[in-house]
């Protein structure tokens, strides 16, 4: 990175913290802290909570994702607006009606303390353990790309969100998600224009749009039912509807945001603007990544794009191999271009004979791109055992560095550093929240004065920052996309928490004790399923929801009968 | 409580099928984009 990079990441980062601590500095109790005095809009809602899904994996991932395997991934969103109409019918009045800090307090009064304090330690170690990914999966990829020590990247990645959490509590936190969005929406954009600045004079978007699709990257919708397969409109719409549902109604890092707004209406006016803007966001990020692999058919790639590996390859003993990896990728690359340019024409004069010869030529080299990545991935994995073999998570950010001007660089790391942060931060303070008003506030020895609640909890979010961040160092070897897996990572729980609060809203004749042991055994149910890959992992969401109200209906007979 | 009204569409309900509309309009655009591209 230049001067100039470095001026722009400090000085974007600088503002985004003292604004936040700043403008927020004055807490005097918990209410204050972890509720910001219930006084927050509706924009600030809505955008708190897209900062809060959007962490800095989504624009390091997504676009990759997208490169390799298309757009599919989008559907996975498509139960996100019908999640968010659910939620402000349901869960929203409920919530705010009940005066409660988290969502779990609701289930003491519904069912019992055990009920209660279960699916907190549930949302605890989940939130936990994915908010150590989300520190971790930037980190990795920025220490690896400019050689900075990951220990260090961890500690500044995690300790710079708890700055301004710890001074300005929940209102620091959605006042830094506006700037952070704006930030992050701006630079996207602008990463869009640039990519299409630098496709050949010839091409353009739709063009670059064409080319994409005989390659195969413009596959957004696939009607198709398969529960084995990840992405289709189905799983995203029935089971991302249940994985949305939960995220947003039942886990306390996305309860906690829309809990600060001044009432209802704006609560509820908040997730509404999320689930009208969340897809078309996705989309353009994703779009992104497209545009990405049009401009690398038109200029040759890198062969493998995390490139420190790639040097370390070199200074190996397998340098001649890796070498002869590349020049027959160079040459692969050259063969490719020249059917680009002949998909390209044939789709000028829609001469279809022409289009499915250069397809079909273009499908062979794609086959031989990916199958020699597969082999230096061997090699990485066989010269550096803890190397990253993986390499979706590199694309996106060796294209900015090898192609975008400097300057730019600097914001889009900035960008990186400012969505990383703003997940984080939500993470912290409600795992905070949920420590202290679920699990030690119920104590019986808990007598305390205002200020040493506060400080309580202050302290408590410390811990759960050096939580994650120690999480983050041992996150290794994390495989592929680290979207997924924090997504997978979800499922194993949601469909849990999702079904005892379904049951609580909607099956009032199950008791406390019928629905603790019927979420116990779900929770192991699920967690095998997973193990033997039963259905793709979106699924766990409705099924756990489903065995959570089997087995407690099945609990609440056998309890009815022995009384 | 009663529900306050939205600000805008004149009830929550139309601001709901708005909402559920969009995602409607979003899945038709994009299988059309596929069939288009693909």
């Amino acid at each position: 990175m230049s001067t100039l990079d470095w001026i722009f990441l400090s000085a974007t980062l600088a503002f985004i913290i003292l604004y936040g601590i700043f403008k927020n500095r004055k807490n005097t109790n918990l209410d204050g802290f972890f509720l910001g005095n219930k006084s927050l809009p509706w924009y600030n809602v809505g955008l708190s909570v897209m900062a809060t899904q959007a962490s800095a994996i989504t624009f390091l991932s997504a676009p990759g994702q997208a490169f390799t395997d298309g757009m599919g991934f989008i559907q996975f969103y498509f139960g996100l607006p019908l999640a968010m109409v659910v939620l402000s019918i349901t869960f929203i009045p409920i919530f705010n009606r009940l005066k409660v800090f988290t969502a779990y307090e609701y289930l003491e009064g519904r069912f019992d303390g055990r009920v209660r304090v279960f699916t907190a330690m549930l949302f605890l170690v989940q939130r936990g353990l994915s908010t150590g990914i989300s520190i971790y999966a930037p980190s990795i990829i920025l220490s690896t790309i400019f050689g900075w020590d990951i220990f260090w990247t961890n500690a500044f990645m995690g300790g710079t969100v708890l700055t301004y959490t710890l001074i300005g509590g929940t209102k620091a936190i959605s006042h830094t998600h506006i700037q952070q969005m704006i930030i992050v929406t701006a630079a996207m954009v602008f990463a869009g224009i640039m990519v299409v600045q630098l496709l050949p004079a010839d091409i353009g978007v739709i063009d670059a749009v064409k080319v994409a699709g005989k390659a195969g990257k413009v596959n957004i919708i696939n009607l198709e039912f398969n529960p084995k397969e990840k992405y289709n409109v189905w799983s995203g719409i029935l089971a991302g509807f249940f994985l949305q549902l939960s995220y947003f109604g039942t886990d306390q890092s996305q309860v906690g945001r829309y809990l600060t707004a001044k009432d209802t209406t704006q609560s509820r006016l908040g997730l509404l603007f999320n689930g009208l803007l969340k897809i078309p966001m996705q989309f353009g990020i994703l779009f992104i990544g497209v545009l990405v692999f049009v401009f690398y058919q038109f200029n040759t790639s890198p062969l493998f794009f995390n490139q420190v590996e790639t040097d370390k390859l070199l200074d190996s003993q397998y340098a001649n191999e890796y070498r002869a990896l590349e020049l027959e990728h160079k040459a692969n690359a050259e063969i490719k271009k020249v059917e680009i340019y002949k998909l390209h024409e044939a789709i000028q004069s829609q001469d279809e004979v022409k289009i499915s010869a250069a397809q079909e030529a273009i499908q062979i080299g794609e086959d031989k791109f990916k199958a020699l990545k597969a082999k230096v991935s061997d090699l990485i994995k066989k010269n550096n055992p803890e190397g990253d073999s993986g390499d979706i998570n590199y694309i996106f950010i060796r294209f900015i560095l090898d192609h975008l001007p400097h300057g730019f660089i600097g914001l889009l790391i900035a960008v990186i550093f400012s969505a990383s942060m703003g997940s984080v931060a939500s993470a912290y303070n409600s795992l905070a929240a949920c420590t202290v008003i679920d699990v030690l506030k119920k104590r019986k020895s808990w007598n305390h004065s205002e200020s040493k609640e506060l400080m309580i909890s202050k302290l408590i979010t410390i811990f759960w920052a050096i939580f994650c961040i120690i999480v983050a160092f041992f996150a290794n070897k994390l495989g592929s996309s680290m979207i997924e897996l924090v997504n997978v990572l979800g499922s194993w729980f949601y469909g849990i928490i999702l079904g005892i609060f379904l049951v609580a809203f909607y099956y009032k004749k199950i008791g406390g004790q019928a629905i603790f042991y019927s979420a116990v055994i779900s929770q192991v149910l699920i967690i095998l399923i997973w193990k033997f890959e039963l259905v793709a992992y979106l699924w766990l969401n409705p099924i756990g929801c489903i065995l959570v109200f089997s087995f407690a209906w099945i609990f609440q007979q056998i309890l009815n009968i022995r009384k | 409580m009663p529900d306050k009204k939205p600000p805008i569409l004149g009830s929550w309900k139309n601001l709901y099928m708005l909402v559920i509309g969009v995602l409607f309009f979003l899945i038709v655009l994009f299988y059309f984009l596929t069939k288009t591209f693909s």
